[in-house]
């Protein structure tokens, strides 16, 4: 996991430098919402400056819609807004969202061009997909001109088809290239394994353990959550792709200088780069889809003739996203990945302190938990101690009704974990970041318990020994 | 300089807005991905270069 920080650094860099600057201390690093802020402030700009400058400050409603539709999409992802490879890669994709709307409506000779170029070169080292979506972007930019779908002049052509070229490179030079794998057959199945797992109707395949889980949720939840935000995502999609459609079917060519119709490149190119996950996992991504279609959304409410369908669309729609972040605020209090730091206080004195002489100690559990302790452990100088690993789909077969200690026996030994950190705060345990999330029911925690001998224990936090199986 | 009543509106909203944003998270909701790069910031400062711990934590399955 830290390996390929190494080959993503600009995160880390920025993170010492704040801390170089500001003097904090180590430990608040991890807690800086720095990618959220950069992200909500450039969408606000994006809408305020370039999208909707002409008509904003009459129409407060619709402002509020704008602005709601933005902190949906914030607070959809926000457990992975702090500073990281992923959430500072998408913060600066917006920042090059903007900048490429200012580049195209610009009269300079070479507007934008030096900033453009440092922050595709700091994406690059930031993170894959970005960089991998700005340069599908520009390639559909450099398709319409070829195809005479949108009309350049000379300057922005030059522009356009040397920053495609410029960023190309950046994408062969990434550590991924090596590992990725185009094949068709292996896209199909990953997509029809992730919508059965979506529709339920497959529960025993990687794909359901990877984007569901096993969390029993209250309705409340169900409906403010699950099915309004699958309602809202599909809604700003198909807003945006009846958009695309329009302009394609009876424009037949795109205005450059209207930033909405720039935007139609932007979105879909990007959509198309997270379509590359697909490739390599059950999985199907749909945020930058989603991350840009909502600026669609009050266009096309605005393009609405009838007075009457407007005013009720520009009310249901702030009422249903105000729900939505209700039932959000609430499932992420009741069920989310909210781990108090300060349930390992008593650990992390533990580890840090008592048992300095241990070697090769490797301790798997929630993902969270084991990298905030991970974390701690490099700040105590015992990262050579202790090594933390996450539980990934073993998780079910260590939480559920279950207990499967054949397995337990089998894999975990033979990979050298020798504990298992088992936390008891009643929330959902995350064996993965990516997904693999389960609530442990009270058999297996007590079986686990009762079987595994306990190492440590402050009645939040267990420690507990897996060799004596 | 005087705001008008919608940019009023508008500022306070915004700084509403990304309060919100910044005090949900604060509150206690990390970010997994963060841990990596804090580790390697921290060994950046203390050490000088980027460098990771002289072993990795085990992998994930």
């Amino acid at each position: 996991m830290l390996s390929v920080e190494k080959d993503y650094p600009i995160p880390s860099l920025i993170l010492a430098l704040i801390q170089l600057i500001t003097n904090m201390p180590f430990d608040l690093l991890p807690f800086l919402p720095i990618s959220e802020f950069i992200t909500f402030t450039f969408y606000y700009i994006i809408i305020l400056k370039v999208l909707y400058r002409k008509d904003l400050p009459r129409n407060l409603f619709k402002h509020l819609t704008m602005l709601l539709l933005i902190i949906y999409d914030l607070f959809n992802r926000i457990n992975a807004y702090y500073i990281g490879r992923a959430a500072l890669g998408v913060a600066l994709f917006i920042v090059s969202v903007f900048l490429i709307l200012k580049l195209t409506v610009s009269d300079k000779k070479y507007p934008w061009i030096i900033l453009i170029i440092i922050i595709f070169t700091a994406i690059s080292f930031t993170y894959y997909t970005s960089i991998l979506a700005l340069s599908s972007i520009l390639l559909l930019f450099s398709i319409a001109y070829i195809t005479r779908f949108m009309f350049l002049n000379q300057h922005m052509k030059s522009v356009i088809l040397s920053l495609t070229v410029f960023s190309f490179f950046l994408v062969l030079y990434q550590p991924i290239m090596n590992s990725l794998v185009i094949s068709p057959n292996k896209f199909i199945d990953n997509f029809v394994a992730w919508v059965l797992a979506q529709l339920k109707i497959e529960k025993n395949i990687d794909a359901f353990y990877l984007n569901i889980g096993d969390v029993p949720i209250d309705l409340f939840t169900r409906i403010s959550v699950v099915w309004l935000g699958f309602l809202l995502r599909i809604l700003f999609i198909l807003m945006f792709v009846s958009y695309f459609l329009d302009k394609l079917l009876n424009v037949k060519k795109l205005d450059i200088n209207e930033p909405f119709n720039t935007l139609i490149i932007i979105a879909l190119g990007a959509s198309l780069a997270e379509l590359f996950y697909t490739f390599q996992a059950p999985t199907v991504s749909l945020r930058f889809a989603t991350m840009l279609s909502i600026l669609y959304f009050p266009l096309t409410i605005e393009r609405i003739k009838r007075a009457v369908v407007k005013i009720i669309i520009n009310i249901i729609i702030p009422v249903l996203l105000i729900i939505f972040y209700v039932g959000s605020i609430n499932s992420t209090i009741l069920y989310g990945n909210i781990n108090a730091p300060q349930n390992l206080c008593g650990f992390n004195t533990f580890i840090s302190g008592t048992i300095r002489s241990c070697h090769s100690t490797i301790i798997a559990g929630d993902s969270y938990y084991t990298g905030y302790a991970s974390f701690i452990a490099v700040l105590n100088n015992v990262e050579d101690c202790f090594h933390f690993t996450t539980l990934g789909k073993y998780a079910f077969y260590l939480f559920s009704s279950h207990v499967d200690f054949t397995i337990i026996t089998e894999r975990f030994a033979n990979r050298g974990i020798n504990y298992l950190m088992l936390v008891n705060d009643g929330k959902p345990i995350s064996g993965d970041p990516w997904g693999y999330i389960i609530m442990p029911s009270h058999i297996a925690i007590n079986l686990l318990l009762h079987h595994l001998e306990i190492i440590y224990n402050d009645e939040r936090v267990y420690l507990l020994s897996i060799r004596g199986i | 300089m005087m705001l008008s009543k919608n940019n009023l509106m508008l500022l306070i909203y915004f700084i509403v807005a990304v309060g919100i944003l910044i005090f949900i998270p604060m509150s206690g909701h990390i970010g997994p991905f963060s841990f990596p790069t804090s580790v390697l910031a921290t060994n950046i400062v203390r050490r000088g270069r980027i460098i990771l711990p002289s072993r990795l934590p085990a992998n994930a399955f």
